[in-house]
Order: C-alpha cells, then structure tokens, then sequence
C-alpha cells in the first residue's frame, strides 16, 4: 500500500507527522503514558547533594544449592543502565506490600540467569556500607566494604525458612 | 500578505528544505539502512529478554501501549524479539524493504513500549519508533544496497548511490527535525521556572559526584574526571549553560547544512564525554545521528576501484539466501544467547564501551568540520543558507 504513495504523498506524510509530533510534545509536557510521544526533560529537577561519607546500600546475597554464597548487586540482576530498576526490585521483594511475593520469584528468576542456571536455595538482603570520598577516583572500595548486615532473607522456593528471621 | 499565502509560502519552504539535495545521497541512505539493522541488532543483545519478563512488576510509567496489550510473557517476548531479529536481517538486505521496515516498526515499538513501562529514561524512541517510521513513509532506504534495488535495476530502473536527489534523503531530514524538537525539549525543560537547572550551582557537580559513586557501588569503573570537574566550579558551572546552548544550537541547526554537521560532531562527542568521564550514557540515540555521515564518500575513499559495488545481475537469487539467513538468525536468537553473545564480543560492547569506538571518530569529524568551515572562512562564505549538500 505505502509503494503507491507518490512523492507527494511522502513529502505531506512526512509533514503531518511531524508537525503532529511538535504540537504533541507541547501536550505530553512530561507525562510517560504517550510513550513514545515523550519530551526530554533530562536532569532538569534533581537537586543532587555531595554524596555523604558513608554509603549503605542493599544488594542480594544468594545461597545456592551447593551451598555458595554469591552477592548480586543491581547490574548483575539486570545490566546496565536498567540496573535503577534492579533496584527498584530489590526494595519491593523486601518492603510489606502486595508487590513482595512477585518480586521476590523474580529475584530467584534473574539470579539463576546470573548464575549460568545454577539452582538458588536461599536470598538475602544484604546491607552493604562503604566508606565514601567522593571527590576520589574511585570514590570507594568496592571489594572493601566497612560493614555488611542481613537484614532480611527468604527461601527460594517460597516454603519457610529453617532457623527464622536472621 | 493573506493567511492563505502565508502558509502557502511556508508549506513551500519547507518542502523545498525537506527535498533539498545531499551528496550521495541514494547510496548514503541505503548504507545507512544496513547499519541501522545491524545497530539495531547489537541494541537487542545487550537488553536480554528476560530482563523484561517482570515488567508487569516494574511498570511505573504505565505506558498506554502496555496497558492496552495482553500481559506478554517471557515466552511470547521471545517469540516477537525473534520476528524483529528475523525483519532486521530481511531490512539489512534489502528484501521487501518496506514490509520489512512496518515489521521492524510494529514489533520494535511493542518490545520497547515494555522497556519504557519500567525505564522511561533509557527507551530509546528514535531507534524504535521514530527512525523506521520515518523511514518507512519517506520510502527509499532500500533503494541501493539491496535486493529491492537490484531488483529495480533488472528492470532498467537502476539507481547510482551518488545521486543526490534530495527525496532519498527526505527520512534523514525529518529524523533530524524529530531530534531538533527533542533537544529543543531538553532546553526548554531547563529554563523553565520548575527546573533547578540555573538555580543549584553545583547541579552538575553533585549529579556528576553521585552517579560516579552509585556506578562504583554497581561494579562499574570509576569516572576519572568526575572529582576534578566537581571541584572546578568555572567548569562545571559554565556547563550548564554550554549544554543548554548545545541543546537549543539543533533547532538552528535547521536552516545550515554546515551548523547541521557542526552541532552533531559537537552531539557524539559530548556524548562519549559523558558517558567516559561521567558515567553517564544513552548509547542508542547514536542511531539518529548515523544518517548524517557519508557513508558512501566513506566507502569510496575506503574501496576506490569497486564503488559502486558489482552485483551480478542474478544476485536476484540472493532473495532465498535473505530469506533463509533472516529464518537462521531468528531461529538461532530464539534458542540461544550465541549470537548476543557474538555481536556484543561475550558481552564486552555495552552501552559504555561503544564509546570507545565512538570518540575518536567523533573527535576525528568534529576535526573535519571545523577544518571545513574554516576553509570556507578563508575562501569567503556566500552568505546563502546551505539547506545541503549538493554533489
């Protein structure tokens, strides 16, 4: 059907769509429901501070069926740059909520992918500090952690855990 | 002057801009067709499908596209990343280019919609939505370096890739525009009173210190200029308005060829800067500036003796090897992660090494550019807008 479009019909396509995109972009403003009508309003409301001295942060640590303990952080659950919504995920599967349940499975799901398919038994959340200077390169020593604590844990499986609550 | 003839005299201008001609254009575009499919490709293997599989879970932007479709599961997002794979195969050849470029659309705009619902920030609309749309209404990226080309050339309708008839590079143009009204979003966004862009000083510096510090905490290499540009306040402060101005020059970008090619060299290497020393990057939006290279003054510098290259007149039997290879490819996607795994080097080309292929060459055009103008300045410019460039 479009091979019988003339290059006149191409060209006055090619106008109104574009001239549908600007008007468009002046309605979306920043909404992300029109997708991919979207603006780029990039980094334009952040008000970043100078990062504090100590960072905490919580990672994964997984048990597996060998009984190896493995720390995932974000970008080993999902690469970089989706690794904001790995994050994301880590909080939902250890917050009250009715999102938990899913986002815990999906957890064990992407860690066994991590894992070249190696069987998870057990999931922890790890709260990892780390002494930071910020103005460093690197800003801190990630092998290095100051403290790490589990401050939550779950059975891969979904039965309950032998021992409890950590 | 009536409204009328008003609008009738814009409507003029700006198809006499949208149609004005390129260098080599035909082959440019058609070059550009085949990176744009295998650009797509790498796109594709660094964002494994199953990362999206719990993107009902993560779905914080509640995409319309995603709303109004059934829940896709993995396996089913498998099943159309595998189509898209085996369209872009098809789209690189050249094969049935248009069906081939709606497939492209439709299954390309599906899978990122899902992207989108999760991470709004990093789904990439002109590599999905915006390039194969336009492209598709312009018509002729198929037309050289194709199975549809020589298809058209058995019938004495060949054309020479250093035609420089100006509806070949129609789409290019009209990406642009997409990207100018992108940009000129960006600054706008900055500039109104909402923003904390002009109002918090060390903005810059604060983003550029934390991002640095949640890349390390993610197992990313440290950005080696990221406390240095914190601490020089000239620097970074003066960036914000550098940048603003960066965004805005696209919109004047419009009306010169020579601004056009100017502001992009500028585009790639503020890019790769902020993705090596900021850790800050959005690899795919390459795609969009990709049209403006050309790609076919390149390959005739690079294989002077064979431009155009020679096909034989039954590389017409070359369709069932597209069709096959397009059928191979998808199959072998579907399967496994071997061919990721090839196009991505075992995973070492991501969205932050790309970079490093990217800055040199985007310093070594900057370079041209700059060295183009200045020539031009030597030799006294026309003062004439330059809408392109004629062979």
């Amino acid at each position: 059907v479009l091979s019988l479009i003339s290059e006149k019909g191409s060209i006055l396509a090619v106008k109104v769509i574009l001239v549908l995109f600007a008007l468009g972009l002046c309605v979306v403003s920043n909404r992300s429901t029109l997708w991919p009508l979207v603006t780029w309003p990039m980094f334009h409301a952040r008000t970043p501070e100078v990062p504090p001295p100590r960072v905490t942060v919580t990672h994964v640590r997984v048990t597996d069926r060998e009984g190896d303990k493995h720390i995932l952080g974000p970008t080993e659950l999902m690469p970089d740059p989706r690794d904001a919504a790995a994050n994301e995920l880590i909080e939902m599967a250890f917050s009250p909520g009715p999102k938990r349940e899913p986002a815990r499975e999906h957890i064990v799901f992407l860690a066994e992918r991590a894992l070249d398919g190696m069987e998870v038994r057990v999931v922890e959340a790890l709260d990892r500090t780390w002494k930071v200077d910020p103005y460093a390169t690197p800003p801190l020593d990630r092998s290095d952690p100051l403290r790490e604590a589990v401050s939550d844990r779950y059975p891969a499986d979904g039965g309950r855990l032998l021992g409890g609550a950590p | 002057v009536s409204p009328r003839l008003l609008l009738e005299r814009i409507d003029g201008a700006v198809t006499r801009w949208l149609t004005a001609p390129e260098r080599n254009a035909a082959g440019r575009m058609g070059l550009f067709r085949i990176l744009f499919a295998l650009f797509y490709l790498w796109y594709l293997a660094t964002n494994p499908i199953e990362e999206m599989s719990g993107y009902r879970l993560l779905d914080f932007n509640h995409v319309l596209i995603v709303e109004v479709l059934p829940t896709l599961s993995l396996e089913v997002l498998r099943i159309v990343q595998a189509a898209l794979v085996g369209a872009l195969v098809l789209l690189a050849f050249g094969y049935h280019t248009r069906v081939a470029t709606a497939a492209v659309l439709v299954l390309g705009i599906v899978l990122e919609a899902v992207n989108a619902s999760t991470d709004l920030e990093h789904a990439n609309m002109l590599l999905t939505a915006f390039v194969p749309l336009l492209m598709l209404i312009a018509g002729h990226w198929g037309d050289t370096y194709s199975l549809d080309g020589l298809r058209m050339r058995n019938r004495g309708g060949g054309i020479s890739p250093n035609d420089p008839s100006g509806k070949y590079f129609l789409g290019a143009r009209a990406v642009f525009v997409v990207l100018a009204l992108l940009f000129t979003s960006a600054a706008i966004s900055k500039v109104l009173p909402s923003s904390t862009w002009f109002t918090h000083p060390d903005l810059l510096a604060n983003l550029t210190l934390e991002k640095n510090v949640e890349n390390v905490i993610d197992g990313l290499p440290a950005a080696p200029g990221a406390g240095s540009f914190a601490k020089a306040e000239i620097l970074h402060e003066s960036m914000r308005g550098v940048i603003v101005l960066l965004e805005i020059s696209f919109l004047f970008a419009l009306f010169s060829a020579t601004l056009r090619q100017l502001v992009i060299a500028l585009a790639l290497v503020f890019h790769s800067m902020n993705a090596f020393f900021l850790g800050i990057h959005f690899a795919p939006v390459l795609v969009a500036y990709m049209p403006f290279v050309d790609w076919q003054g390149l390959l005739e510098r690079v294989l002077p003796q064979r431009s155009p290259p020679r096909i034989p007149r039954r590389g017409a039997a070359l369709a069932p090897l597209a069709l096959v290879a397009a059928g191979a490819v998808a199959a072998l996607w579907y399967w496994n992660d071997f061919l990721e795994r090839v196009i991505t080097l075992d995973w070492v080309l991501d969205w932050r090494t790309i970079n490093y292929l990217v800055l040199p060459l985007a310093l070594a055009w900057l370079g041209a550019q700059l060295l183009a103008i200045l020539k031009r300045v030597r030799q006294g410019g026309s003062g004439q807008l330059d809408l392109g460039t004629p062979a």
